[in-house]
């Protein structure tokens, strides 16, 4: 190999170099902390309408000696500052799970008679509404959109409170759609896999 | 679906009839948003001198019953029919001549149409002139959109809708240079009332419009000068007590815009409200821009504030939003508000809002806060007494579900000559309530304590309040420094302190607890 050769295996090998470090800077998403919230309000989004549970907390006659208690506890043990940890509470988010909640309940005849089920998308699809009459189509219909129009909106909010890049909105979206998949259809329900065929879980 | 299809033919004449009589008839494209079902009725399609170079066409359609899906809107046909009726001349090479068709569905809907279309290959090119009537808005709203709009809210069975609407226009269509939809929407007595919403009484006139048709680009260059006026007069409006009456609107249709055409004042709170330069334009496409003048004087906050659980707030709010500007459902603005209360002023700038138009509307602010009367103010609220006078400003406040997203709030005192600095015993507690989530457990020897300085900073931010002192003595953080000889010190212990948003909730439940009925703080948000 001539000098002149080597000098050029040298020039390409420095630039692949540099082109690969270039390449791989990697751009933190927190996967993790965002399925595992994802999770949370699948679930909290899925629950089975209850009866009025009291709200928990300290109730306004605690007693002086309860307070002076905790006031020494805090003094002596501040709290822990928060851990990598996905923020997930808006006045926004906190509408869109109240209003996706209340829809549940109607939807989940749906989900029974098998109409309606989960895609991969981290979206409601209408499966087969052959069964229904017009008018049950027309309030399904508006149901789904409703639901659909409810979840991008949180997909956005979630983006939005922690200050990560509209373009993460695919990967939001497909670790919903495992939670929605794998949290909230029961055994039975249609679910979207993801190569794209719809079997029931 | 039982179909007959007795077909008629006249060579002579080269005449043809085709008569389907369907019962339970179905329908659907692909996209299964239009369906139609158990459908009712005959369709007559026909023609006379029928051949390859044209020939003049008629149908008639009558369907007496069935049901309609369009996307999520149902429809379920009832008597009267709904009756179409269309005929025209078709010339190949020339397109459709003398087209007319008509539609009636009783005090519904009516529809005729009237006009020229050809050379369909570059897009069409023709005038159309259209009349679209309804004779009874009560009629439409009763039998045709209530059973839909019940179905996604209960709450629309108490609604009630009366009137008359007719709108008139012309479409002109020059092939792929888009075209030109004019004319103007007519209202007689047209009144919308829901038994706890708005109302909205004796709406008549004229909306004019001249809108673009085909490739709408925003910002692209008029193409028509015209102008076209018109005029809306309301009777009575009616929204959430306040009441105006005898409101006219003199409108201005432009090329893909509407105008307000002179200044309109409104009465509002005890005050008074202005419209100035109104221009909503671009119109098309959907949401339209805009932009205007706001000016507000004299408005009452005693009037606004009257239903406040502590009491009405007495004070003036005016100012000027000059302009405002609304691009793509979001609004920007310049100028400020003036409110008046306490002893002093909270100047409200840089106003916006975000998706006006939709549920997810967010409204943000900054507040500079000047001069305000602590004795003043905490006479009013329910927090303990306090004197001094207090300078500060709330920076990003931003609004969103009616609820604050998140705020920055500085506030601090300012010591004026002749005011007095102190806290008393109850505001202190609530001081150590809001910050720590406890009563202080030191047990106050007297009733009012002087202080020397207080500076606090409140962040808002994801549902998680911070609260912190901003006087930083002796590696020391206060919210309030006492006095030289005197006083109290609240200090705070904890700077990395995070208080999230239901524990802030209940810590306000908490101060206000003793306050009886006085005060009742609602739980917000899901569980």
């Amino acid at each position: 190999m001539s000098r002149r050769q080597g000098l050029f295996r040298g020039v390409w090998l420095a630039m692949g170099i540099f082109v690969a470090a270039c390449v791989t800077v990697n751009i933190y998403f927190p996967a993790a902390e965002v399925q595992k919230a994802a999770d949370q309000i699948v679930e909290e989004v899925s629950k089975e309408p209850a009866s009025s549970e009291p709200e928990k907390g300290p109730s306004p006659s605690q007693s002086l000696r309860e307070d002076v208690l905790v006031w020494v506890a805090r003094l002596l043990v501040p709290p822990a500052e928060a851990a990598v940890d996905i923020e997930v509470s808006t006045p926004a988010i906190r509408a869109l799970k109240k209003s996706m909640k209340k829809r549940f309940a109607m939807l989940k005849p749906y989900y029974v008679r098998g109409v309606v089920g989960e895609n991969n998308r981290g979206y409601l699809e209408i499966r087969d509404s052959a069964s229904l009459s017009l008018k049950e189509k027309a309030r399904l219909k508006s149901l789904v959109k409703d639901e659909n129009r409810d979840r991008r909106a949180l997909y956005e909010e979630i983006i939005r409170a922690n200050k990560m890049d509209a373009k993460v909105l695919p990967q939001v979206e497909g670790l919903f759609a495992n939670s929605w998949r794998e949290k909230r259809a029961r055994p039975g329900w249609w679910i979207q896999s993801d190569d794209g065929t719809w079997v029931q879980k | 679906m039982g179909v007959s299809l007795p077909l008629r033919w006249r060579g002579k004449q080269r005449e043809g009839w085709i008569r389907v009589a369907f019962r339970r008839g179905r329908f659907s494209n692909p996209e299964e948003t239009l369906l139609g079902e158990g459908l009712e009725g005959v369709l007559r399609v026909g023609g006379r001198n029928l051949g390859v170079e044209g020939g003049d066409f008629k149908a008639e359609l009558s369907v007496s019953g069935g049901e309609l899906l369009l996307d999520r809107w149902y429809l379920k046909l009832e008597p009267p029919p709904l009756r179409i009726h269309t005929q025209g001349k078709w010339r190949k090479g020339r397109g459709v001549q003398d087209f007319q068709l008509e539609l009636d569905w009783g005090d519904s809907l009516r529809l005729s149409v009237e006009g020229a279309l050809e050379n369909f290959g570059d897009g069409p090119v023709g005038r159309i002139h259209f009349i679209l009537g309804v004779p009874s808005l009560s009629s439409l709203f009763q039998h045709h959109l209530l059973p839909s709009l019940t179905d996604l809210d209960p709450r629309w069975v108490d609604a009630r809708v009366e009137g008359t609407v007719r709108c008139e226009g012309e479409v002109r269509l020059n092939g792929r240079n888009g075209g030109v939809l004019r004319g103007e929407w007519n209202m007689e007595g047209v009144s919308f009332a829901t038994p706890d919403g708005p109302e909205l009484a004796g709406v008549s006139g004229r909306i004019p419009f001249l809108l673009p048709l085909g490739e709408v680009g925003k910002g692209k260059a008029p193409t028509l000068a015209e102008a076209l006026d018109g005029e809306i007069r309301i009777e009575r409006i009616e929204v959430g007590g306040q009441r105006w009456e005898d409101i006219r609107l003199p409108l201005r249709a432009r090329w893909n815009a509407l105008e307000i055409r002179n200044a309109v004042e409104i009465p509002l709170f005890g005050g008074m409200v202005r419209m100035e330069g109104v221009h909503l334009g671009p119109f098309l496409p959907l949401p339209p821009d805009g932009t205007g003048r706001l000016l507000l004087k004299g408005i009452r906050l005693e009037e606004i504030t009257r239903d406040l659980p502590t009491g009405a707030v007495k004070g003036t709010i005016q100012g000027e939003i000059v302009p405002w500007v609304l691009k793509d459902g979001d609004l920007q603005s310049r100028g400020e508000l003036r409110v008046s209360l306490w002893g002093g002023e909270v100047r409200v700038l840089r106003l916006w809002g975000e998706r006006l138009f939709s549920e997810r509307r967010r409204l943000g602010m900054d507040l500079e806060i000047h001069h305000l009367d602590l004795e003043e103010a905490t006479q009013q609220l329910p927090f303990g007494r306090m004197g001094g006078v207090l300078e500060g400003e709330v920076r990003d406040l931003v609004f969103s579900f009616g609820q604050p997203e998140s705020f920055e709030l500085r506030v601090r005192s300012v010591h004026e000559k002749g005011v007095r600095q102190y806290i008393d015993a109850k505001a202190v507690e609530n001081f150590s309530i809001l910050s720590s989530g406890v009563r202080t457990p030191l047990l106050p020897w007297f009733k009012i304590y002087p202080y020397s300085r207080l500076g606090i900073y409140c962040k808002l931010e994801n549902d998680v309040f911070i609260l912190r002192g901003t006087i930083q003595e002796g590696g020391k953080e206060y919210l309030i420094k006492r006095g030289w000889l005197r006083g109290i010190n609240v200090i705070n212990r904890n700077p990395q302190n995070r208080i999230p948003w239901r524990d802030m909730l209940r810590r306000i439940q908490r101060m206000f607890a003793g306050e009886g009925q006085k005060v009742r703080i609602q739980m917000g948000g899901a569980p």
